[in-house]
């Protein structure tokens, strides 16, 4: 036993030696100039706005997670699809009711206005400081939702 | 062929479909009746879970030792137990909630049923999977539910804290157990817990990874039964969920828990080797002894902690990690006795800490509070009541005429049967210790006199019946066990 975990133990020290190695090779040759350009985030080939550190408008999840279902609804049909000859009519039935099921959710999150963006012209006065950062201005967020 | 094994494993699960419809048809309700504040859908709930109970009590007719969807999950008499438990904690759940004071003025009642009805397929195929991934998903599902439910009222801090803190620790043990599994899946090639034994019977594995992976999905197993070291979440948990939430976790997470448990360990580490040999087919470390430190462990610092409690739902939670000590004992044991003593625990702990949550809810409804000193000369203006709390604590502590003695001396009686003494005197002495706090709530209704502002306590019909209902088995099963002793032995033959 303790020989299976030997391989595991060479490639955890191999792993760690070889990043320390290259990091403090790369630290002795490289010259040093930093500059603003250089010193400033990565955001996709964008200059980025602000900081990064501010709240995310929860409404990113709960659509991040409706697509979810659906992702995984087609994972569902992809096999389903290929035994589907050699089971039948059941099968067709079987994912008509798993379908139905998630459209009755699909149905429910539309009609309480999950999907809008933006919920409430009221309240979107009222709170337009908050609103802006968190949800529509375009430039801060399009850099961080990876 | 194919068809055929489809539609007789649809039947198996019928009562999860009638649970899977009511929770569509409490979605379409939100939908169409939206804001309302009537208690329509506790309605639907209570048909839906007495549908699911009456297809759990029409599979009994047809029951046969076996598996649906190609080995999945098993329908034996041990999955149909919990079945029951599952459904009817459901239903006990959702008349409590009439009446509950915090879930009164909530806007989401239909999703609240909706939440409650994936609560309790969650909880039935977790007591009838066979096999790692479903065992997960259905884990999964109950924790995720638990989670919504927990911080389910709305502009409570406490709620949403215990919610949160809930989901920090759950996600954790549920990373240890998916760990735990994929180690096994590695050794043992396959995700089926009978295969998984087979790999054991060929002693073809290296004995100390088991170790390890078999500690890590008991942390995940042990998280939802609030196993010490993983017990944490728990008061918290239980202080700041509502009332009928707290009691669903103490009593039908909990079932879940065990009933996973012991299907894991019997199915994947014991049927299939000699029943005298226990664990001793696993690994050179000895399981029994491991599972029966743990115990006494749970149990010691379960009722220990319980003694300083003021908050009556913290000192219940306490105590719920003190009976999954009891149970323990049991499942340390895991012959079919010892399976047989530690369901008919559970079944009369469902009756006796069920109980003990109604009567904390309608003081909790009457006087809004949740502090023991609360409690003081309740005898003189709700007698019916503290007589209730004095039978259902009493139980509780294991006081002869009532239910719990029995479930306390069935347990007792397997762990002295397989010798282990030391453990049975640990646990008495636990016992002597719980009756010590128990009994302090009894003494602040009966023995202190009342303040002199109290009011009058309405407890109403519905909350009167609920509690009267549970107060007949917890008395009648201390007498009158041997219906229930032979049930639950029926309940624990698996696949």
């Amino acid at each position: 036993m303790m020989i299976d975990f030997s391989s595991v133990f060479m490639f955890l020290a191999v792993g760690v030696i070889f990043v320390a190695v290259t990091m403090l090779l790369a630290r002795l040759i490289r010259p040093a100039d930093p500059n603003v350009v250089k010193m400033s985030n990565y955001e996709c080939g964008e200059d980025p706005i602000g900081s990064g550190w501010f709240t995310f408008n929860v409404r990113f999840y709960i659509i991040a997670l409706i697509f979810v279902i659906f992702d995984v609804e087609a994972v569902f049909l992809f096999p389903w699809a290929l035994v589907f000859k050699s089971i039948g009519w059941i099968a067709f039935w079987d994912m008509l009711v798993f379908i139905v099921i998630l459209l009755v959710g699909f149905a429910y999150v539309w009609n309480m206005g999950d999907l809008d963006w933006i919920k409430d012209l009221d309240n979107l006065k009222e709170n337009e400081e908050d609103t802006v950062i968190s949800g529509t201005m375009p430039n801060t967020t399009s850099g961080q939702v990876h | 062929m194919m068809h055929r094994d489809l539609i007789r494993s649809l039947v198996l699960i019928s009562p999860e479909i009638v649970a899977a419809l009511t929770a569509s048809v409490a979605l379409i309700g939100a939908m169409l009746m939206k804001r309302s504040r009537g208690n329509e859908a506790f309605y639907i709930g209570i048909i839906g879970m007495i549908g699911a109970l009456a297809a759990t009590v029409i599979l009994y007719e047809r029951l046969t030792l076996d598996t649906a969807f190609y080995g999945m999950i098993a329908v034996d008499p041990f999955s149909l137990f919990f079945r029951i438990i599952a459904y009817t904690s459901i239903l006990y759940v959702l008349l409590m909630s009439f009446n509950s004071r915090e879930l009164k003025d909530t806007e989401g009642k239909w999703e609240f049923v909706a939440i409650l009805s994936g609560f309790g397929i969650g909880m039935s195929m977790m007591a009838s999977s066979m096999n790692l991934l479903m065992i997960y998903l259905s884990i999964e599902l109950l924790s995720v539910m638990s989670y919504l439910l927990v911080s389910y009222t709305k502009g409570v801090r406490r709620s949403k804290e215990a919610g949160l803190k809930y989901i920090i620790y759950g996600s954790i043990a549920s990373g240890f157990m998916l760990y735990g599994m994929s180690i096994l899946y590695g050794i043992s090639h396959s995700l089926n817990l009978r295969e998984i034994a087979l790999t054991f019977i060929n002693s073809n594995y290296p004995p100390v990874t088991v170790y390890v992976a078999t500690l890590f999905i008991l942390a995940g197993f042990g998280f939802k039964i609030a196993m010490v070291p993983m017990h944490m979440w728990a008061p918290d948990v239980y202080e700041g969920a509502p009332t009928p939430i707290t009691a669903l976790l103490a009593v039908a997470s909990k079932a879940a828990g065990f009933a996973v448990l012991l299907r894991f360990f019997y199915t994947a580490y014991i049927s299939s080797v000699s029943m005298t040999q226990y664990y001793a087919q696993v690994s050179p470390i000895k399981w029994l002894t491991v599972i029966a430190i743990i115990s006494a462990f749970t149990m010691t610092i379960g009722n220990i902690v319980a003694i300083p409690q003021n908050n009556i739902k913290r000192l219940l939670a306490y105590s719920s990690i003190a009976h999954a000590g009891y149970m323990l004992i049991g499942v340390s044991i895991i012959s079919k006795a010892a399976i047989g003593s530690v369901l008919l625990y559970l079944a009369v702990y469902f009756f006796m800490n069920l109980g003990a949550f109604v009567v904390v809810m309608v003081v909790d409804n009457n006087l809004n509070s949740e502090d023991i000193n609360s409690y003081s000369g309740l005898s003189q203006v709700a007698p019916g009541l503290s007589a209730a709390m004095a039978v259902f604590l009493f139980s509780l502590t294991g006081i002869p005429p009532f239910a719990g003695f029995i479930g306390k001396v069935v347990i007792f009686l397997s762990a002295i049967d397989k010798g282990l003494y030391w453990l049975v005197i640990i646990a008495v002495l636990n016992t002597v210790v719980s009756l010590y706090y128990y009994a302090r709530v009894i003494k602040k209704m009966y023995l202190e006199t009342a303040p002199a502002d109290i009011q009058p306590i309405k407890v109403g019909i519905l909350p009167a019946l609920i509690i009267i209902s549970l107060l007949i088995p917890t008395i009648l099963f201390g007498i009158w066990w041997a219906p229930l002793q032979s049930f639950a032995h029926f309940s624990s033959f698996m696949y």
